[in-house]
C-alpha cells in the first residue's frame, strides 16, 4: 500500500450554515434528512468536518445544489456579495 | 422447514433490532447530561485511573479492604464514564454515523498504542523485579503480588477506548 505523502491537509470551505437558515432548517432537519446526528452538522458548519462524497452528495440533493455550490477548496464570498455582483453584471 | 441457517439470520435480526431500540434510548437519553460537557467526562477519567491506581497500590501493600472498595468505585467510575459517552465506542457501524466512525478509528488506534504502552511497563516491572530477585540480595515483589498488580494494568487497558473517546470528543 503507497504511503500518503506528508501534506498539510486542504480545508474544505462550505455555506451550509447560510443555506440552512435561509432555507429555514434547523441542524435536525438537515441531520433527520441526510441520516447523520445534528452534531455533525455543527461539527460540519464550523468545518471541523470534512464530509463525505456520499454526504456531500446528500447535502447537496437537499439543498438541490450542485456540490460545489455547497463546499469548495478555496474560501467561498458570501451569498449576499455574490449576489449584488451578479446583479451589477446584469445591469 | 425453517433451516439453521435462516434461524441464525433471524436471531442476528432480532439482536440487532435490541440492539437498534438500545442505541435509541442511549442517544436520546438525557438522565446523565451533568456527566455529559467535556470538562467533567476528563475529570472522569482521571478519577477513574486515580482509582485504579489506589485500587494498584492497595493490592501490592496488602490492604484487600481497601482494594476491593476501591474497584467497586471504580467500577461506578467507569459505568459512569461509559454512559456520559452514551456507549458510543460500541455500537456497530451502521447505528452511528461517519463522524463517529472517524472519531473511532482513532481513538481505538490511539487506545492500542495506550495498551501497548501499559503492557510494556508491566512487562519491565516484571522483567526488572525477576533480575533484582536473581542474585538473591533484593526481592522487591512476591510472584503473587506481580501477578495482583497485573489486574489493575489490564482493567487499565480495558478502559482506554472509552478513555479516550470520553477525553478526545467534545460533544456526546
Amino acid at each position: 500500500m503507497a504511503r500518503a505523502k506528508r501534506t498539510e491537509e486542504p480545508e474544505v470551505h462550505n455555506r451550509l450554515a447560510a443555506l440552512r437558515v435561509d432555507r429555514g432548517l434547523s441542524r435536525q432537519d438537515v441531520a433527520d434528512a441526510v441520516g447523520v446526528h445534528y452534531q455533525t452538522i455543527g461539527y460540519l458548519e464550523r468545518g471541523e468536518y470534512r464530509p463525505s462524497l456520499l454526504l456531500a452528495l446528500q447535502i447537496s440533493k437537499l439543498f438541490e445544489l450542485p456540490v460545489e455550490a455547497i463546499f469548495s477548496l478555496e474560501p467561498m464570498p458570501s451569498m449576499s456579495a455574490q449576489l449584488f455582483d451578479s446583479r451589477r453584471e446584469a445591469s | 422447514m425453517i433451516s439453521t441457517r435462516d434461524q441464525v439470520k433471524e436471531r442476528r435480526e432480532e439482536m440487532l433490532q435490541q440492539v437498534e431500540e438500545k442505541a435509541e434510548r442511549d442517544f436520546s437519553d438525557t438522565r446523565y447530561n451533568f456527566v455529559r460537557s467535556q470538562v467533567r467526562r476528563r475529570w472522569l477519567v482521571v478519577l477513574s485511573y486515580v482509582l485504579l491506581t489506589g485500587y494498584g497500590l492497595s493490592s501490592v501493600f496488602d490492604f484487600p479492604g481497601a482494594a476491593l472498595a476501591l474497584l467497586i468505585v471504580w467500577g461506578a467510575s467507569v459505568w459512569l464514564l461509559r454512559t456520559a459517552i452514551r456507549g458510543l465506542t460500541d455500537y456497530p457501524d451502521e447505528l452511528v454515523d461517519e463522524r463517529i466512525r472517524e472519531v473511532r478509528g482513532q481513538t481505538y488506534r490511539l487506545a492500542f498504542l495506550g495498551a501497548n504502552c501499559l503492557f510494556s511497563l508491566y512487562l519491565v516491572i516484571y522483567i526488572v523485579n525477576q533480575l533484582l530477585a536473581k542474585p538473591g540480595i533484593f526481592l522487591p515483589m512476591s510472584a503473587d503480588t506481580l501477578h495482583e498488580l497485573a489486574f489493575p494494568f489490564f482493567f487499565g487497558m480495558m478502559v482506554l477506548p472509552t478513555a479516550i473517546f470520553a477525553w478526545r470528543e467534545r460533544w456526546v
